[in-house]
């Protein structure tokens, strides 16, 4: 199975390609230029893993949490790409990836994952590492500060604070969580890989307080 | 030569194939207006996601109705500015994604650019350079002497609001609903627009227009008359202001340039009172006047797809790789 991924949650991009026994990792600085270099970084990235586009198979996509506007320009390319090939798409989720990647480092027990926002809000989402990856759906909580829980061990994806650790989720997990999840391959699934956490914009919100 | 076109600058989503610039094979909008109403205006991020949901499904909706095969399709015209950002970026990965797979040329294209080409593509033929151009809508309005695809003198525009902002923002403050252009007109249809007697705003003062004035004096107007307003008449004043304004700069661009074609486009280019007007302007001129049809007035991809055909020789060999540019004057250099 050859696939290529992109992840476009933060002013980074992560773009690996591979197959079943390998893969190439690479993190592009596209800060608010992704759009314009999508086909760029993705034809280096195919280079170095000796791919061409027509030989991909599966179509990967970071779905979130991060910039809403990095997951969705990603999400449009990769989308049309795997209909206009008629290949397979599959959606990644950062805390899904961040859970295995924990898993892979021998993390056990509790673990709370926090991801900042824009509004100064955070996703939070507790997470049993005893549990096989493939049970694990991820439940985030909007939570209105970026408090440690007292109780378990606090991880930021990509991101610290006090109380919080680091955690960097790697490309080796990602190979092969992308090789464990099921493709879609109908296009009514394809659908349905959207970016995930979506925060309700300023005119949502203030409609949302509006008394009726 | 078959073109794909892709729209997705403000709220409406849209794909069209055209053939050699003039044919229109399929041509599918999928609007937003019911989403955006509750809030009296675009919100760009709910456009933004939106867009994202709609863009592939119509993608294929369009191709089926075309007639085509995808593989058929020898070029990509997008939109690659001006507009909101979030939605323009939505279009211009989706348009990259075909590109690229087909190994095709990808022709970033200027929403206002194409809006004029839109009364060509009405008529089924191709744009005749030059003309004096007038594009109208809820975020610009813009007087152009059109030289060429890509070549274009600015001689006027607004200084604050555009006119389809003025009927959104006075539909709001009537409680009419939205978007206000349409109500407005229905609204004022067979009243008298000589009852209320409204500011011609920035007359005398060359070519640049204002609205806000205009919408304050509504406002003012409404207080003054309390119960007594008459609503249809202060529509149809409305309506008979924005008219009387627009021909009074254009009149002097014809007289100015002597040209003799005039070609008005835009979502406010579907005001009645508006078309009428400007098509006796032109006829005192003895100058051509093209309007785009209904459908063709407002934002629609095969309006794109028409003007990316007539443009691609001017396109940069390395297109693939422009970004969006929510700022994009018409004629300006690609953004890269």
């Amino acid at each position: 199975m050859k696939y290529l991924f992109i992840d476009a949650s933060e002013s980074t991009t992560c773009v690996q390609a591979g197959d079943s026994s390998k893969y190439f990792n690479q993190t592009f600085n596209t800060s608010r230029n992704l759009a314009a270099c999508l086909t760029s970084i993705c034809d280096e990235m195919l280079d170095k893993a000796g791919l061409k586009l027509e030989e991909i198979d599966v179509f990967a996509v970071g779905t979130g949490p991060g910039s809403l506007t990095g997951l969705r320009v990603a999400n449009s390319f990769l989308r049309t790409l795997a209909f206009m090939g008629q290949k397979a798409l599959v959606g990644i989720d950062l805390f899904t990836w961040s859970v295995a990647t924990l898993k892979a480092q021998g993390q056990t027990g509790l673990v709370r994952l926090v991801t900042p926002t824009l509004i100064d809000k955070a996703f939070s989402v507790d997470a049993d590492l005893s549990r096989d990856i493939g049970q694990f759906t991820p439940d985030p909580k909007l939570v209105d500060n970026r408090a440690a829980s007292p109780e378990k061990p606090n991880f930021g994806i990509r991101w610290q604070a006090e109380g919080i650790a680091k955690l960097e989720p790697t490309p080796e997990v990602l190979h092969e969580l992308i090789k464990l999840q099921q493709p879609c391959r109908e296009f009514s699934e394809m659908l349905q890989i959207l970016p995930l956490y979506i925060i309700p914009s300023q005119a949502e919100r203030k409609l949302e307080e509006k008394p009726c | 030569m078959l073109t794909l076109g892709i729209e997705s600058s403000c709220d409406d989503t849209s794909i069209a194939v055209i053939e050699n610039g003039t044919r229109i094979l399929a041509s599918l909008v999928s609007s937003q207006i019911e989403i955006h109403r509750r809030f009296g205006g675009v919100v760009p991020e709910i456009a933004s996601r939106k867009h994202l949901e709609a863009i592939l499904p119509l993608l294929r909706e369009t191709i089926e109705k075309s007639g085509i095969k995808i593989s058929q399709i020898g070029q990509v015209a997008v939109t690659a500015g001006p507009g909101l950002s979030g939605p323009l970026l939505t279009g211009l990965s989706c348009a990259k994604a075909v590109a690229w797979h087909l190994k095709i040329p990808l022709i970033p294209v200027n929403h206002l650019e194409a809006h004029l080409t839109a009364s060509f593509l009405a008529n089924e033929r191709l744009p005749e350079y030059p003309f004096l151009g007038l594009i109208v809508s809820g975020g610009h309005s813009n007087l152009v002497i059109a030289k060429g695809p890509r070549g274009y003198e600015t001689l006027g525009y607004t200084v604050d609001d555009a006119p389809g902002e003025l009927f959104d923002k006075v539909a709001r403050h009537l409680q009419l609903g939205y978007p206000g252009g349409p109500i407005i007109q229905k609204t004022g249809e067979g009243a008298n627009p000589k009852k209320y007697e409204l500011p011609r705003p920035m007359a005398g003062k060359g070519y640049l227009f204002s609205f806000s004035g205009l919408k304050t004096a509504v406002v003012r107007l409404c207080e003054t008359e309390g119960d007594k307003l008459d609503l249809p008449a202060l529509c149809a004043a409305l309506q008979l202001a924005v008219a009387d304004t627009f021909s009074r700069k254009v009149g002097n661009a014809l007289k100015e340039s002597g040209l003799k074609r005039l070609v008005i486009a835009g979502g406010v280019a579907a005001n009645r009172p508006l078309r009428e007007e400007l098509a006796r302007l032109a006829e005192a001129h003895q100058a051509e006047f093209l309007m785009p049809s209904i459908h063709l007035c407002t934002d629609n991809a095969a309006m794109i797809a028409a003007h990316g055909f007539i443009s691609a020789d001017l396109a940069p060999q390395n297109a693939i790789l422009v970004n969006a540019a929510a700022n994009w004057d018409m004629g300006a250099p690609f953004n890269f």
